[in-house]
């Protein structure tokens, strides 16, 4: 049906679900989030992060809500949908086939 | 994407959709809330406040483009956008009147036009006939390889119809048409003369035809002694009989005798013309009655009556080649001894195939023309549309510089162009009603099947259809320039940058699109107009100029003897030529140009080749001042005089004595017409002039042979007075001999001549008609395009002015500019034109689809006219103000 997205676009959709399914976060905490796990390997500027929240959202794997946050501040929260939830195992499963498939290529030895 | 998620994510767009306010503002909120945060994290790093505000922004990457970005996240943008976009052009199209008016006034003439065509196509092709599943109706034809020269199909006759009709089992059915009937009612009013068709008995329920009053003919109807049944035509009904319901069963006189009428044909139903069912020349009148076909003895012989139409309903589920492949074989057992039929096959059509005939490919030209000029408007609207796009440099700036997309600014000039498309196709179809009314008025009666052309909803689709492409056609050039534009660029002010000599390229190669365009048309019409103007020209052998017709028919139950008719005939030519203005008058069984039949064949004695490869000649039968009346010079011999009735003498024309008697004197040799021949038949006693019996073939050979006692004829008068002033005399004259006889109006020959040429002149006229639009609209494109690329380098030419360069040498560059794109775009349209031309061939007469004459003649005209369109800028350019110029800006 759907064309497959872009490789980059689906490591970063996979990286936000599975952070998310630890707990209900907003944007920012993702942000900082995904640079504790991480690193400097990978950047996830904010400017990609918040279109690719969005359209998680509209896939419908995760859900906003308004909350009053830790510090008396009303921010977004993104948590995971019960589709969310099982789109992680899948897309882990692409992943590792994906993976699996290119380090063989790349260990390939000439003949 | 999986069903059931696809299913789960409709409320998500629903409320994009619908909640889109809400979605902004929250989207709003929680980027607002990222800034915060994150400039609060540069504070608690240390950055001075302001600092990290701007680091937080530029990690945010523009807050409109990602706010944009997160907007195309939803889906559903596109619908809104669209509806932006339609808002907005609504907007920028009601800010600048004049160039929408232009604009839809263009499409919307250009859009009549190609919807009035096609509703004729529509009518006249396109829709099926109005018998019930029309798609298994077919129209037989017989191919005779050894008549192939002289007839490239050869009608039906009895002795194969008989054999179909009994054996053929693919079949459902199949009846036979004679047209060209005329009967004389004497019932019920005035004599009228009708046209009609004798049909065998089960023609109708062939056709599936159910009567709207009383019933088809009865079964054996075709049967002699059983054949006095009638069936009449709605309109003939209605007028004749003022719709009288109780007219079934009541007898009508027909030429002298009852006929009992069984039927009325519903008024739906349009009956083809005879020239409709046969390749050969037919009846051009539409059938008035149908009485029952019963075959004489003679027509019964496998060798002899192929004189009609078959009309034939398959079986379903059967194809036109099973079918073809059995009646093969049955002609072969029927036909088969004929000596001039080997290999003669039954050659099968749709019967609307038959019936459009040859119309078809002259409407087709005529829509490729109107969609050409159609094209042409498409490209000069999408220069006016580049033009306005340099005047809109900076609005597409700044929406590029605000977030929006390539693809974003590529639909917003679409819809706008759209948008014209559409209102000029609203504006075409309430035009198209007048058009399509003009175009009636001027068609050509021979067009098949006009009565059922209107605007319908096929025609409604096509003209929204064509109305989207051209809108589609005219922006996509512009739209494609507006989505490259640079907001960079177009923001430095008074930058004439690369970007503009990219619209101007863009803009040249419509005005060379339009002028190989405009060549094309101008060719067909140039190769149209010469044929035309040659057919006009062709000497046709007799005198057209003050010549009246009238044909005559005498009822046969009132002129049962020869004697009888013979004395009418010469009775009548008596007192017409008495009549004060007639200077001579004559009687013909066929006049010239109304038909092409009694083609026979010339047998020598002792001749004993097979018959079909005997000379042929056109028989006609003359009264003795023919000759004088139609100004025919005689060559040789004497003309026929009323001493020769019953006598061998003949005479026949030039190109016969060539044919027959190559180099030998003709006059004194005999022939016969019958097979096999009973000399002594025929002598020549004169050799008259070639006359034409059509205007689209060379001069046929003729035989004149004395007319003495047919029931019809027609007769030809001299005279210099006008048919109105002849026709009160004429008609006391006839019914001063016989009150009963029917008199048709009165038609010159130069009418006769005029109706021949009828579809000629409808497709010459209307292909010239666009053409000129092409030449016009192209003009108009070239010279938008030089003035604007004039104004474009005023400082240049005002800078190269001063610094000394002749008006001359500046005269020359621009109009070698201008004229480069026109001398390339003629080039590719001749090129072009060369192509297409040999699909004209079937259409053109004694002219050449490559004429180089043509083809030169609209070279220059269209060279002329552009160089002017670039004379005329290029001129004002030359009267700049150096130091004007050099202030512009």
């Amino acid at each position: 049906m759907s064309k497959p997205p872009d490789l980059v676009q689906r490591i970063l959709d996979m990286l936000l679900l599975k952070v998310l399914a630890l707990e209900p976060m907003n944007g920012f905490a993702v942000s900082q989030r995904l640079k504790q796990v991480c690193g400097d390997v990978l950047q996830v500027s904010d400017e990609s992060l918040y279109p690719a929240l969005r359209k998680l959202e509209q896939e419908g794997w995760i859900t906003a809500e308004w909350k009053t946050s830790e510090y008396g501040r009303r921010a977004k929260y993104d948590s995971l949908t019960w589709l969310g939830r099982r789109q992680p195992e899948t897309e882990a499963d692409n992943w590792g086939r994906l993976s699996s498939a290119i380090s063989r290529v790349i260990k390939l030895k000439e003949a | 994407m999986r069903p059931e998620h696809w299913l789960s994510t409709i409320p998500l767009r629903l409320r994009s959709l619908f909640r889109w306010a809400q979605a902004d503002q929250e989207l709003d909120d929680e980027l607002r809330d990222q800034l915060e945060r994150r400039t609060e994290g540069y504070v608690a790093q240390g950055m001075a406040p302001e600092e990290a505000q701007h680091r937080a922004r530029l990690d945010l990457g523009g807050i409109e483009q990602t706010k944009e970005k997160c907007r195309d996240t939803r889906g559903v943008n596109w619908i809104q956008d669209f509806g932006q976009d339609l808002h907005f052009s609504l907007r920028i199209l009601r800010k600048s009147p004049g160039f929408t008016a232009v604009a839809i006034l263009t499409l919307g003439l250009g859009l009549a036009a190609n919807t009035a065509i096609f509703s004729v196509i529509n009518g006249v092709i396109l829709q099926p006939l109005e018998f019930p599943n029309p798609s298994e109706l077919v129209a037989i034809e017989l191919f005779v390889p050894k008549l192939a020269q002289k007839l490239p199909m050869v009608p039906v006759n009895p002795a194969a119809y008989l054999g179909w009709s009994s054996q053929a089992k693919s079949l459902a059915g199949i009846g036979l048409v004679e047209d060209g009937v005329t009967l004389n009612l004497t019932s019920g009013g005035e004599p009228t003369l009708l046209s009609a068709d004798a049909v065998t008995a089960n023609l109708f329920d062939v056709l599936g035809v159910t009567p709207f009053l009383g019933r088809n003919l009865s079964p054996d109807a075709d049967q002699a002694g059983h054949n006095h049944e009638v069936i009449l035509t709605n309109a003939l009904w209605r007028n004749r009989f003022r719709g009288d319901p109780n007219i079934i069963g009541q007898a009508i006189a027909l030429n002298g005798s009852p006929y009992t009428v069984v039927g009325v044909l519903p008024p739906t139903l349009h009956f083809p013309r005879g020239d409709q069912l046969t390749a050969i020349t037919g009846s051009a009148n539409e059938p008035e009655v149908f009485v029952p076909e019963v075959f004489e003895q003679w027509e019964l012989d496998p060798g002899a009556g192929f004189g009609f139409a078959a009309i034939a309903r398959l079986k379903t589920g059967v194809s036109a080649e099973q079918a073809t492949t059995e009646l093969n074989v049955i002609l072969g057992r029927e036909l088969g001894s004929q000596s001039f039929m080997p290999n003669s096959r039954t050659v099968m059509m749709p019967l609307r195939d038959m019936i459009v005939g040859s119309t078809a490919r002259g409407l087709w030209m005529l829509l490729a023309a109107v969609l050409a000029v159609l094209l042409i408007i498409c490209v000069n609207l999408a220069n006016l549309v580049l033009t306005r796009a340099t005047a809109r440099e900076q609005e597409a700036a700044i929406r590029r510089a605000l977030g929006a997309s390539r693809g974003r600014l590529l639909r917003q000039t679409l819809v706008e162009t759209l948008l014209l498309g559409l209102l000029g196709g609203t504006l075409g179809l309430v035009l198209a009603h007048w058009a399509l009314w003009g175009l009636l008025a001027v068609a050509p009666v021979s067009v098949p099947r006009l009565h059922n052309v209107r605007l319908d909803s096929a025609v409604v689709g096509f003209t929204l259809v064509i109305s989207v492409l051209a809108g589609v056609l005219a922006g996509l050039l512009p739209a494609w320039r507006a989505a490259r534009t640079n907001p960079q660029d177009a923001l430095q002010a008074g930058a004439r940058s690369a970007d503009s000599r990219m619209r101007l390229r863009a803009r040249e190669f419509l005005v060379g699109l339009e002028t190989a365009l405009s060549a094309m048309l101008l060719v067909a019409a140039g190769l149209l107009v010469a044929s035309f103007a040659k057919l006009v020209r062709v000497p046709e052998g007799f005198a057209v100029e003050h010549i009246l017709t009238v044909n005559l028919q005498l009822p046969e139950g009132q002129y049962p003897r020869s004697e009888q008719r013979t004395d009418f005939w010469r009775r009548l030519l008596a007192s017409t030529s008495e009549l004060p203005g007639v200077e001579s008058a004559a009687v013909t069984n066929l006049l010239p140009l109304k038909g092409e039949w009694n083609n026979n064949p010339v047998n020598l004695p002792g001749d004993t080749r097979p018959v079909a490869e005997r000379p042929f000649a056109r028989y006609r039968r003359i009264t003795p001042e023919y000759f004088k009346t139609f100004g025919i010079p005689l060559l040789n011999g004497r003309e026929l005089a009323w001493a020769d009735a019953g006598t061998p003498a003949v005479v026949i024309s030039d190109s016969t004595g060539k044919t027959v008697w190559p180099g030998l004197n003709p006059i004194g040799q005999r022939f016969d017409v019958d097979v096999p021949s009973g000399f002594p038949g025929y002598q020549v006693v004169g050799v008259v002039g070639d006359t034409r019996v059509s205007l689209f073939k060379a001069p046929a050979p003729m035989v004149y042979v004395l007319y003495e006692s047919g029931l019809t004829g027609s007769l030809i008068l001299r005279t210099r007075l006008p048919a109105t002033a002849v026709a009160p005399e004429l008609h006391g004259a006839i019914w001063k001999i016989d009150p009963s006889v029917a008199i048709p109006s009165i038609s010159s020959m130069g009418q006769i001549v005029s109706e021949s040429l009828a579809p000629q002149r409808f497709e010459t006229l209307l292909t010239s008609l666009f053409a000129t639009a092409a030449l016009l609209l192209a003009c108009l494109g070239i010279y938008g395009v030089v003035s604007y690329s004039v104004v474009r380098r005023t400082r240049e030419i005002g800078i190269r002015m001063a610094l000394g360069a002749q008006k001359a040498d500046m005269l020359r560059r621009v109009v070698s500019q201008g004229m480069t794109p026109v001398l390339l775009g003629l080039g590719a349209g001749i090129i072009g034109a060369l192509g297409f031309t040999r699909l004209l061939s079937s259409l053109l007469y004694g002219v050449n689809p490559t004429d180089p004459l043509t083809f030169a003649v609209v070279s220059l005209i269209l060279a002329g006219v552009a160089l002017l369109a670039c004379y005329v800028p290029a001129r004002r350019a030359m009267r700049v103000d150096p130091m004007v110029a050099l202030r512009y800006e």
